[in-house]
């Protein structure tokens, strides 16, 4: 574990030395921040959840995605790109806790540029002591979300990293990774036309964005991102395990340790189709937790 | 310490080292010299552990490099050929950094890292940034690093290369201090630096051992001059002895 702690501090603060890392930040919270205040400014007053305005917006996920690959992409692919690879893999360190302290490290830098656009509500409630629009719980729910993604969009840009040498090549697949997972279920409902609801043009990111981010958290959804970091991770130890022992065969043996993770992922997401259950959120003022269980 | 039998590694299909097999004994200091390409830095590579090798055993103080790899990187220190640094971190920073992957702590870091910024010429370069650095500097930073744990087994990738002849002077004399009770393992293309630092000489030609032996054997059973001449001979003659 202190390996990984170790591994982990140099990478994060590498990163917060860099003046590209703080530029990314600016224009997040730029972006971010317009989105936000366009929700407030044409959603005053139409019953719209703090929450939703918060993470509803497209151009939110489609910022944090950008960022998200580039973030994730570099922790692995500077090390290959300027050789410290070398110093990494000759370290008293395994492959695991190379990975797992690029994981949090992508993880915590990931949280660190996308919080301070996350408490756009708070601050409103600061200036605005006389606006009730605050919704705790389902805020927290869209931060678990936001959680979920930051650690699935660092494994994916980890394994897109080792598959490809270029960083571009790398970033695009990460980015698309991270697309199909947040804008599932939004395609269809523009073809089939659901943006023709007055909202759902901004809101209708995916099914399960709008179910987290008005309260309901999701059993099947949380076992879906659980399982895609799990077979990611598996898989990131795997590829670098092969980069060391490049033996006869290695590349079928990392396809094969592929397919069987996803099929026991695919079982593991199949319980828990058959045995759903969610956590809602009631109204946070009167009560001490705030969320209550139910079986579907 | 080291045994390495039928060692093979190959990429793809070309062959970096066939068959290659040598035994080096504790507080040896061994010299890997032979042109470029011939297989030097694969198999300080696989020494290293940085690869595993295609076939063959590799034991290293009785560890696997497959099997035991990470103990192996417990007792070893390695310094790569090219310079591999964090450009944005500080010289002081970055060996915190590699001493406490190394397991060193508190009062005995900072004084094993105050003994290697003396050692290795370092001091007023500690808050300077690693992409500021002159290549010579780099080397001595990457030196201390392959220092820093005290390690049994030393393993340098041309330690010496692109260096003027202060700095290299200044390499080659930090690692006098290691000889004793240290096994060193380091390749060259100075023949100088081999003849006057080493106890034995590996000759590695086409990824083959060309010859393995004392530099003054070598030199006597060649009839040559110097190291160079061996080399010359062994080469022209194809390598195998």
């Amino acid at each position: 574990m202190n390996e990984i702690r170790i591994l982990c501090r140099r990478d994060v603060r590498s990163w917060l030395m860099v003046p590209s890392f703080h530029l990314m930040a600016t224009v997040f919270l730029a972006v971010s921040g317009l989105v936000f205040w366009m929700f407030a400014v044409t959603m005053a007053g139409k019953g719209m959840l703090t929450s939703e305005i918060t993470f509803s917006g497209m151009l939110f996920w489609m910022a944090l995605l950008a960022v998200a690959s580039a973030v994730s992409v570099k922790l692995l692919g500077d090390d290959q790109e300027q050789g410290t690879i070398e110093l990494l893999l000759t370290a008293p360190v395994t492959e695991l806790h190379v990975i797992l302290a690029k994981t949090l490290a992508g993880f915590v830098l990931i949280m660190i540029l996308a919080v301070p656009a996350v408490i756009y509500p708070w601050i409103l409630r600061a200036a605005y002591p006389a606006w009730r629009g605050m919704d705790v719980p389902m805020w927290l729910a869209g931060v678990l979300l936001l959680a979920l993604m930051a650690g699935l969009m660092t494994l994916a840009g980890l394994f897109w990293s080792q598959v490809f040498k270029r960083q571009t090549a790398a970033m695009v697949a990460t980015f698309l990774t991270g697309a199909m997972v947040v804008f599932r279920g939004s395609v269809r409902s523009w073809i089939g036309g659901g943006a023709a609801d007055g909202s759902s043009g901004f809101v209708a990111v995916a099914s399960h964005i709008s179910s987290f981010v008005s309260g309901m958290v999701d059993s099947r959804a949380v076992v879906f991102y659980v399982t895609a970091m799990a077979v990611l991770l598996f898989l990131n130890v795997r590829l670098l395990q092969l980069s060391r022992y490049r033996r006869a065969g290695g590349r079928a043996n990392v396809v094969l340790s592929f397919f069987l993770a996803v099929i026991l992922a695919g079982l593991v997401n199949y319980v828990a189709l058959l045995h759903p259950f969610r956590v809602m959120s009631v109204p946070w003022p009167g009560r001490l937790f705030p969320w209550q269980w139910s079986k579907r | 310490m080291i045994e390495v039998g039928h060692l093979t590694q190959k990429f793809g299909r070309v062959t970096a080292l066939r068959d290659v097999t040598f035994h080096i004994a504790r507080g040896e200091t061994v010299a890997l010299i032979g042109p470029s390409g011939a297989g030097k830095t694969t198999l300080l590579r696989v020494l290293a552990t940085y690869m595993a090798p295609t076939s063959g055993t590799v034991l290293i103080g009785g560890h696997d490099v497959i099997t035991q790899s990470l103990a192996i990187r417990r007792m070893l220190g390695y310094l790569p050929e090219k310079d591999p640094i964090y450009p944005e971190m500080r010289v002081m920073e970055y060996l915190v950094f590699r001493a406490r992957l190394r397991g060193l702590s508190g009062r005995t870091r900072v004084k094993r890292l105050r003994e290697l910024i003396g050692r290795c010429g370092l001091a007023g370069l500690e808050r300077a940034l690693m992409g500021n650095l002159s290549k010579g500097e780099v080397r001595r930073v990457l030196l201390a690093d392959c220092l820093v744990g005290e390690p049994e087994v030393i393993l340098m990738d041309e330690p010496t290369l692109g260096l003027d002849p202060v700095n290299g002077e200044r390499i080659r004399g930090s690692f006098s201090h290691l000889k004793e009770a240290r096994t060193l393992i380091f390749s060259t293309h100075d023949m100088t630096e081999a003849e006057s630092l080493c106890t034995r000489v590996m000759i590695l030609n086409r990824g083959l051992i060309a010859a393995f032996d004392s530099p003054a054997e070598l030199i006597r059973k060649q009839n040559a001059a110097n190291l160079g001449e061996v080399i010359q001979a062994l080469v022209s003659k194809g390598g195998l002895s």
